[in-house]
């Protein structure tokens, strides 16, 4: 319930958007209820565990779709994550935050679905086929949903780290202080593996302009 | 800014906007989440049922294969790196190979159809390529003389029944250079008369080798061979009397009484 409790002081929260002094009351506030989350979460408490998903679910759904480029499998890894949860946030240490630690069991995961996303996409094209579409709703425009699958198929020749990189700090445009702590490496090899793989990617993407 | 800037940050764009998180089966994930976190796996419980009774499955059969010596032939049917060989004349006890002392084309234990016919009779027994520690105290037995169980025992059969695989045996390059030669001429080349040489140098230079025991048999195998029926005799004796215990006592015995039945060509 307590994140629920966020979601009632929403409309107050509208009222003094641009003051400081409620922003931090607000970020305590959810620390507090995110800290409650995570200890009933470890003692197995099953409503937490949708609270959890229902606060949490989109972000890690987009991490896994942007790092697998394969929605269903995305679809699986997420429920992986969550259902990992209960046992997972033992570990959890609480210096990061609840979204954070859900990426980093995501990315755990995600190395396994990361294989057969690649298999996938390789059979189709030797077979000539359509790979899966990273598009799932008509909406989206054909020309981007071309673009989003060149860059996984440039993602796809990365080796892993630089993937990771590319992904948490490009595409989830995170920081790289908090990618390097989801990973779990140094600052200064995340800002590395990340220069190695945008200089990767631009020469991949050239290759690709050439008819 | 690059060229292909312009391209990355678009492709970029387009990636999280295509994959933004939203999903038609929001509810549906979340109660396969729900229902899989209130169901206790029932995988992990079979696993752990079942690889406590695969892994002693694996152990006891590999145990009774080493034991009944049938272990190397289902390494060889797998294809694995063969790290013991088993005799199973000797009721399967497992000894200790040395990998210096194989040489590059294992032949086979038992010796090709086509050879044994010139047995005329003799019984079957197949040549002992085994390799065995040997100690100092082994090498005061007199040359010329084969040594006896007293001699052999603390450094032939002690290892057998009490083998130390992480105490390799100390075998000279000499010697298993001049074992080698008898071997390749018993076991390769199936040329008799240069084994029956090869293992006389053998014996004449290391009388109580780690090999002597060995030698010693494969010698007579090949007196047999060569129809020297009456040294082939001679060298069985010490076997079938029980000079060097039960080592291929029985096979020597059966020999010795093939070659009593049946007259020579």
């Amino acid at each position: 319930m307590a994140l629920r409790a966020d979601s009632c002081i929403e409309p107050i929260a509208l009222d003094v958007a641009h003051s400081d002094r409620w922003q931090l009351l607000v970020a305590s506030e959810h620390r507090s209820t995110e800290a409650e989350l995570v200890e009933r979460l470890r003692r197995g408490d099953l409503d937490a565990l949708g609270e959890a998903y229902d606060a949490h679910h989109a972000h890690v759904r987009a991490f896994a779709h942007r790092f697998l480029g394969d929605e269903s499998l995305a679809e699986d890894l997420l429920q992986d994550t969550f259902v990992a949860l209960p046992k997972t946030i033992r570990s959890f240490r609480g210096d990061a935050a609840l979204r954070t630690f859900l990426i980093s069991v995501a990315l755990n995961h995600a190395r396994h679905y990361l294989r057969s996303a690649m298999r996938r996409r390789r059979a189709h094209e030797r077979l000539g086929t359509l790979p899966s579409p990273i598009v799932s709703t008509p909406e989206i425009d054909v020309e981007r949903g071309q673009l989003a699958s060149v860059l996984t198929r440039a993602l796809d020749a990365l080796p892993l780290e630089q993937r990771v990189a590319v992904v948490l700090c490009e595409i989830e445009e995170r920081t790289s202080t908090e990618a390097a702590a989801i990973v779990g490496v140094a600052e200064g090899t995340m800002r590395t593996r990340l220069f190695h793989a945008k200089r990767k990617l631009r020469e991949a993407l050239a290759r690709e302009d050439r008819p | 800014m690059m060229p292909h800037d312009d391209d990355l940050s678009r492709a970029v764009t387009a990636l999280r906007t295509v994959a933004d998180g939203s999903s038609p089966q929001v509810d549906a994930s979340r109660r396969r989440i729900l229902t899989r976190a209130r169901t206790p796996r029932p995988k992990h419980r079979v696993a752990r049922v079942l690889l406590p009774l695969a892994a002693t499955f694996f152990v006891v059969s590999g145990a009774w294969g080493a034991v009944s010596g049938r272990l190397p032939n289902w390494m060889r049917a797998l294809n694995l790196p063969l790290l013991f060989e088993t005799n199973p004349s000797e009721g399967g006890r497992a000894t200790e190979r040395r990998a210096p002392s194989v040489p590059p084309t294992t032949p086979p234990t038992t010796e090709p159809t086509a050879e044994r016919s010139e047995l005329s009779g003799v019984p079957d027994v197949p040549c002992d390529e085994v390799s065995h520690e040997t100690t100092e105290q082994e090498r005061t037995v007199t040359p010329g003389n084969p040594p006896t169980m007293d001699g052999l025992r603390g450094a032939r059969l002690s290892p057998r029944t009490a083998p130390s695989p992480s105490r390799p045996p100390e075998i000279s390059s000499a010697e298993r250079t001049a074992y080698r030669k008898g071997h390749t001429a018993h076991f390769v080349q199936h040329d008799a008369a240069a084994a029956v040489r090869a293992w006389d140098a053998y014996l004449a230079d290391f009388p109580t080798g780690a090999f002597a025991l060995e030698a010693r048999y494969n010698r007579a195998i090949s007196l047999l061979r060569l129809g020297r029926r009456q040294e082939a005799r001679s060298a069985l004796e010490p076997f079938s009397n029980g000079t060097f215990g039960g080592y291929r006592r029985a096979e020597a015995r059966t020999l010795i009484s093939a070659m009593a039945d049946s007259p020579p060509r």
